[in-house]
């Protein structure tokens, strides 16, 4: 029997599902290989479980998903947080540095609806244990195939253990942090390939904490601050796609 | 009886839909939308100019490109910013590319597995796998030409206040002209492919809105939004005329014409029915050819206009690729000062206008934010559409006429995840 894949969306903005489809033909080669039983966004007729592998994007938002995730949780054999808002909260995170009230007073003034926000957002592994994590918003299509070819051949994916600056001095891209640009390379995962720094943009951190940020905050931070860069611009970096985060955290104006 | 689709699918975001009939009348019906709100409107308020396309590209991951592009303008906007031809070029180059793959991601795998009896595209694959195949490779052409110019798929990230923070090479932009102007084949069997579908009959009399710009069919730029049914007004006056408001059972808005007092509709079928007039020659002859007639207020028919859209996407792709390369692309790193300031700008997203508005204060940070998107514009007008067929489908076996409100439903094809950010269906 085909091993059964489940593509799962929480809160978010969908980008990781669109990104199937932007898999071409290698998303009929995987329909070979597994059958994809539960893709709301794609499909009519959607299982409920069991799952060998689950794939969930989005992050925690509605008091609701709570109860989605611990189900797909229990009914999968595999579950992969897939992209930064299900591995590290994502950009909607933000509103976790805001009143709560203010913030939906704001969008829907004073009518109360019937599916209210919960006040905080939350990545999956706040509530269940995520085996495989893939970074990225959207993710990275190479690394979401080899990271699928790896746990259907019952293989375990190891975390990729360098920073966007290992990337980018492999491209042999001059250092925007250099230029005095604020780049966030030196404490942010990579895997993207040095994406945006190649083209001159800085990284802005959408792959979240690198594996040792927590050691190489301080000296990052020293940079910032030595380019008269001020605390509250500094904060905001931190808050942008992955503030809720053990390492951001503190940096990100959280406790 | 109680009609309930409890998760709607093939659209973007989580919604359902309830009805509730007695004696032959619908005393009630709603889209409930229960996708979580992500607040973007509030977590933009104290960002830097320079972020405010960067975070609300995140708001949908199938039209990021219209939110990234529509938040830039409407900085540039309250920055009086001026940004060059080129810019605006190849900026309408990427604009053109989003909602080209997000039309073709529409058709192909929301809107088309209903019509040919398949509950997905995976499954359609197996029967008819030059379709699916050919899909994928009008989303990679589309694709390609994102990452060229905009830097990354998805959410692109080179736009920048003014300009671009990197050009796209030559080389890159001769190998998608190419391809572009091979696309003829695949465009044309897309059109008649949807041309051969039973596109249900079903009429009402419904207003339309889309942007207006005199010899065009804008998508990008257009200052003016104009009406089937009232005066045109100025996209900076969006605020008198169309009025959101909330409805306790939708976390996405509705909206309703301030100068009517009523639902209206914008997006594909909007578009032709206004600007068919301004399509390109090859649209038109598309058009002609497979005997589709606009103005139409069959809302089924907006499956036919994004295909006829997605002709005329093409040749404005090949026209443009062929203008930027006609000159010498030019580095000019933009001229960008902080100031207070107050902007609106409006462009014509794969699902419709898309409204953008920002007040900055003299630091340069955002101070207000006002986000009007196409999905909830047309959220009123689904549920009115709605109210009129359901009654004349009472005769039908229930899961026949389950799937013809989904039909109806995925025409428009809403974006929830824009709206609320909103679809199941229940019919109680």
């Amino acid at each position: 029997m085909k091993p059964k894949i489940a593509i799962i969306g929480l809160s978010c903005c969908e980008g990781c599902q669109i990104q199937f489809l932007n898999l071409g033909e290698v998303l009929l080669d995987i329909l070979d290989v597994a059958d994809i039983v539960n893709f709301r966004f794609a499909k009519g007729e959607n299982l409920a479980g069991p799952f060998d592998i689950a794939f969930v994007e989005g992050s925690i938002v509605a008091p609701e998903e709570v109860d989605t995730v611990k189900g797909v949780r229990e009914k999968s054999k595999t579950l992969v947080a897939l992209g930064i808002c299900a591995c590290c909260g994502g950009v909607q995170s933000m509103k976790n540095f805001f009143p709560h009230d203010e913030v939906r007073r704001r969008v829907y003034g004073d009518v109360k609806l019937s599916h209210e926000a919960a006040e905080d957002v939350h990545p999956l592994d706040d509530y269940v244990k995520v085996d495989h994590y893939i970074l990225g918003c959207p993710f990275d299509r190479k690394g979401f195939l080899d990271t699928l070819k790896l746990v259907l051949m019952d293989k375990k994916p190891s975390p990729i253990d360098y920073n966007v600056c290992a990337e980018c001095k492999l491209r042999e891209n001059g250092c925007l942090l250099d230029k005095k640009i604020p780049c966030m390379g030196p404490v942010v995962r990579g895997g993207c390939n040095a994406l945006c720094p190649t083209r001159n943009y800085p990284c802005e951190g959408c792959w979240g904490p690198s594996e040792d940020a927590e050691e190489r905050i301080e000296a990052f931070l020293e940079i910032l601050r030595s380019y008269g860069i001020l605390e509250d611009e500094i904060t905001l970096k931190f808050r942008k796609y992955a503030g809720s985060t053990k390492p951001f955290r503190r940096l990100a104006g959280g406790h | 009886m109680v009609i309930r689709i409890e998760e709607l699918t093939k659209i973007e975001g989580h919604g359902s839909l309830v009805i509730n009939v007695k004696d032959r009348r619908v005393e009630e019906l709603r889209l409930d939308v229960f996708e979580g709100s992500r607040f973007f409107e509030s977590i933009l308020v104290g960002r830097r100019y320079s972020e405010a396309a960067e975070i609300s590209s995140r708001i949908c991951g199938i039209c990021a490109i219209a939110h990234y592009l529509t938040a830039l303008k409407a900085i540039e906007r309250t920055l009086d910013v001026d940004p060059s031809e080129q810019t605006i070029e190849l900026r309408k180059l990427l604009y053109l590319a989003g909602n080209f793959q997000s039309h073709v991601a529409h058709i192909y795998f929301l809107a088309l597995p209903d019509y040919l009896g398949y509950e997905s595209a995976f499954v359609m694959a197996k029967d008819r796998p030059d379709d699916v195949k050919r899909a994928l490779r009008m989303r990679k052409l589309a694709n390609d030409l994102i990452e060229v110019v905009g830097g990354r798929l998805i959410h692109p990230f080179t736009p920048m206040v003014g300009g671009f923070s990197s050009l796209p090479t030559r080389h890159g932009l001769e190998g998608l002209l190419r391809r572009f102007k091979d696309a003829g084949n695949d465009v044309l069997a897309t059109v008649n492919l949807l041309a051969s579908l039973k596109i249900p009959e079903f009429e009402r009399k419904t207003e339309y809105m889309a942007l207006a710009k005199t010899g065009t069919f804008p998508i990008y730029d257009g200052e003016e939004v104009v009406s089937t049914d009232s005066p045109s007004f100025p996209v900076a006056n969006y605020h008198g005329q169309i009025k959101e408001f909330v409805v306790p059972y939708s976390t996405a808005k509705h909206s309703i014409h301030q100068a009517t007092g009523k639902s209206f509709s914008v997006g594909p079928l909007a578009r032709l029915n206004l600007n068919g007039r301004y399509l390109s020659d090859a649209a038109k002859e598309s058009m002609g050819r497979i005997g589709a007639r606009f103005p139409s207020s069959n809302p089924f028919m907006s499956n036919i206009a994004r295909a006829i859209e997605v002709v005329h996407y093409i040749d404005e792709i090949v026209d443009i690729l062929e203008g930027v390369l006609g000159a010498c692309l030019k580095e000019k790193k933009p001229e960008v000062k902080a100031k207070a300031g107050e902007g609106i700008a409006a462009t014509e997203a794969p699902r419709g206008t898309l409204y953008y508005h920002f007040k900055l204060d003299e630091g340069g940070k955002i101070e207000y934010a006002n986000i009007v998107t196409p999905t909830a514009q047309n959220l009123e007008n689904m549920e009115a559409d709605l109210r009129v067929l359901v009654p004349q489908l009472l005769a039908l076996p229930k899961e026949k006429l389950i799937l013809n409100l989904e039909e109806l439903i995925r025409a428009y094809d809403p974006c929830i995840t824009c709206s609320t950010h909103f679809l199941e269906v229940k019919l109680v």
